[in-house]
């Protein structure tokens, strides 16, 4: 199948290790795609390539088989959500959506015809006379969300798009993204929020340093690092590991975040944590505190990155 | 899309209560005290506030008095005041200017006599100029109100300086002197009273008559310029303010490119800036009778190319600049700047040569300048050429410019 977001050995430079380092990504109609990474991975620098907006080193961005960098269609079948709420404050909801849609590549009388659609699948009709000023949180994202599909892009393209909202709004926010996969709009959400892309997306990327790492269904990774049965254990130790302490905790496939006194590992079944506890306390580790969990997409990021996620 | 960032950028400002407060009702409320305060210092309409202490009183001096108080040029305190309370008067900015006659002096009716002169003219030498005109009312008063003093004191000079009159002629004179007191007296009206000196100075006035009152005319145009590019700039801060806001990003996103963005923006700025200045001529025409009528096509080429400079001189401004607060903070020294030197704070014509010469270098002083050419100094058309073209080579040359800067933007 044909991707409707493509980007082939995707390369910018900004000096000193940072940028975009041979990204290749295919994002298909109907697909919700979770680009996962830490700030600094990349994850804006590769979104602003895939709307043309940046000059690549080397490599090809493609929407709807368009280059969007030359080709003012690709970028009419592109919709950008921002992280920030980029939307005009003073201006009421419906005006907002019609400006928008417009800017999006709408005809006047197309847009103002589609505002009363995108107001109720928002569930904002009432709203439609407020300045958007005067909404919530919650429903500024859902403006911010609608003003980006007004024209029907094929592909959607959201940047933390539920930064600062609480959980009942997330919630809604994405139930509208699963309504967009259901109409057959390709869905790229950037987003440091594991639970979000776990909850949200069809495949994920695990973005690091500028490159894509590891790529798949949630469960498929987790497959992949993890054997079936197996367990995350992150333990609190007590002090400071000394030498020795330190190696048996690596030796042991532990690593250590920015925290020195939190380690975290994995055991191929809960049977064997206690073994490994009293391994540890031998070589002088002192656990404080002990926790044992599912495997899911911070061990993925774990094991991926070699390192813990950190926001 | 140009279209679409024009409305955007009209409805935001239409709700805006600061942008509409700074665009139209700040600028007719800064004209408004501008042209209060100039249209009285224009020439017909200078009036000196004057304190008068008569220690003579006699008839010659209520004679002096009465004329002074019925100077259209003075503006006489009521009553006699003592020569204590003019000074005071005069010290505090109660009057701009003090009349004392002595009575420790000359009389007035004889300055041939021994003593100081009678009229002591009291001034604070910040308003020297009042104390200089008030000295002018009174020698003409003396001369065409009390001619038969003047007359008599001058006869007096004669016969004592050059010739000795005869007793017969002493006698002729003294009865020719009291005819023409009883002249004077019988006339009801002293200003239309025909004394021998009212023959010595007519009045002229220079210019097209059907002109606006010349101060009001130049204020007209400098309020106008300066307001212009503080509203441009205001308005030209929002391609910062909607890149902060990610809207830049959502729109780049989409088929315009910045192009479009600052097209729109160039666009509304314009149509804000001939409808801001629009309303400081109405006013100015409404009130002091500008004639906005009578010059209305030049004075549309004019405004509409102030704007165009206005528009892309912001634009490129804030396009150059990274952050709202560099940009606000260039904008706030560089339209001060172009104000004060261009002569929007202080009329050019106050200033000296050199400054004049360097306010050439400014779009404020070419707008101000072709506005005094309309209004006030009636120019022929082709005069407006000149700085009309350079406010329009200055506007698009700065439109250019920054879609230059804002295509980095574009592309990162």
């Amino acid at each position: 199948m044909t991707p409707i977001l493509a980007a082939r050995d995707v390369r910018r430079s900004y000096g000193a290790g940072r940028g975009l380092d041979g990204v290749d990504l295919a994002v298909h109609a109907g697909e919700i795609y979770g680009l996962l990474g830490p700030n600094g991975a990349g994850k804006t620098s590769l979104v602003r390539a895939l709307t043309g907006r940046l000059r690549l080193d080397t490599g090809s961005v493609a929407v709807a088989g368009r280059d969007p960098r030359v080709d003012p269609a690709a970028r009419r079948a592109l919709g950008l959500v921002p992280q920030e709420i980029a939307l005009y404050q003073e201006l009421t909801v419906a005006e907002n959506l019609g400006l928008l849609g417009e800017l999006a590549g709408l005809s006047r009388a197309a847009a103002a015809a589609a505002v009363p659609g995108a107001l109720a699948w928002i569930d904002l009709t009432d709203r439609a006379d407020s300045r958007v000023a005067t909404l919530s949180g919650g429903q500024k994202r859902r403006v911010n969300l609608a003003a980006a599909t007004l024209h029907q892009p094929a592909v959607l393209i959201l940047d933390e798009p539920t930064v600062g909202v609480d959980l009942p709004a997330r919630d809604r926010i994405h139930g509208l993204l699963r309504d967009l996969r259901a109409r057959g709009t390709a869905v790229l959400l950037a987003t440091h929020d594991l639970d979000q892309a776990a909850l949200l997306c069809d495949r994920v990327g695990v973005m690091v340093d500028g490159r894509i790492r590891a790529e798949g269904s949630v469960a498929d990774l987790v497959g992949r690092w993890f054997p079936a049965g197996s367990r995350e254990v992150a333990l609190a130790l007590g002090s400071s590991p000394d030498e020795p302490a330190r190696a048996a905790l690596l030796d042991g496939g532990f690593v250590v975040g920015a925290d020195p006194l939190a380690w975290t590992g994995v055991v191929d079944s809960v049977t064997r944590v206690a073994e490994w506890l009293e391994t540890l306390e031998r070589k002088g580790v002192v656990v404080r505190d002990t926790r044992i969990r599912e495997p899911g997409l911070p061990g993925v990021f774990l094991k991926v990155a070699g390192r813990e996620f950190e926001e | 899309m140009t279209g679409v960032v024009f409305r955007a950028m009209a409805r935001t400002f239409l709700r805006d209560r600061g942008a509409l407060a700074m665009s139209a009702v700040l600028p007719l409320v800064v004209f408004v005290v501008f042209a209060a305060i100039f249209a009285g210092a224009s020439g017909e309409q200078l009036r000196i506030k004057v304190a008068v202490a008569d220690e003579q009183r006699t008839g010659p001096t209520d004679r002096l008095v009465t004329a002074l108080r019925r100077d259209s040029a003075l503006i006489v305190a009521p009553g006699l005041l003592s020569a204590a309370e003019v000074r005071e008067r005069v010290r505090t900015g109660g009057a701009d200017a003090g009349l004392v006659i002595r009575a420790e002096a000359r009389p007035l009716a004889d300055l041939t006599g021994d003593g100081d002169p009678p009229v002591v003219i009291v001034v604070d030498p910040i308003r020297a100029v009042a104390g200089r005109v008030l000295a002018g009312q009174v020698q003409r008063a003396y001369f065409t109100a009390l001619p038969d003093v003047a007359l008599r004191n001058t006869a007096d000079l004669l016969g004592e300086a050059f010739v000795t009159f005869t007793d017969g002629q002493r006698d002729t004179l003294t009865e020719r002197f009291a005819e023409l007191e009883r002249d004077l007296a019988e006339s009801a009206d002293a200003e239309a009273a025909e004394g021998p000196f009212d023959g010595l100075v007519a009045r002229e006035s220079v210019g097209d008559p059907t002109l606006g009152r010349s101060h009001v005319a130049y204020y007209a145009g400098a309020v106008a310029m300066l307001f212009l590019l503080f509203s441009a700039v205001h308005g030209a801060l929002s391609v910062l303010e909607e890149r902060d806001a990610g809207l830049l990003d959502r729109l780049l996103a989409g088929p315009g490119g910045m192009g479009a963005v600052v097209g729109g923006k160039f666009l509304f700025l314009v149509v804000q800036g001939v409808g801001q200045v629009t309303l400081i001529f109405l006013l100015a025409w409404v009130g002091w009778g500008v004639p906005l009528l009578d010059r209305l096509v030049g004075y549309l080429v004019v405004t509409i190319a102030a704007a165009i400079a206005a528009a892309g001189l912001a634009l490129a401004l804030t396009t150059a600049c990274r952050t709202r607060r560099q940009a606000q903070t260039l904008a706030n020294i560089a339209i001060l700047v172009l104000s004060a030197v261009g002569g929007s704070m202080v009329p050019r014509f106050f200033m000296p040569e050199w400054l004049q010469s360097i306010g050439w270098f400014t779009p404020t002083t070419w707008a101000v300048e072709a506005y005094s050419g309309l209004f006030w100094r009636g120019d022929p058309a082709t005069s407006l050429l000149l700085p009309v073209g350079l406010l329009l080579g200055v506007g698009i040359g700065s439109l250019g410019l920054a879609r230059r800067l804002a295509r980095r933007d574009e592309v990162l």
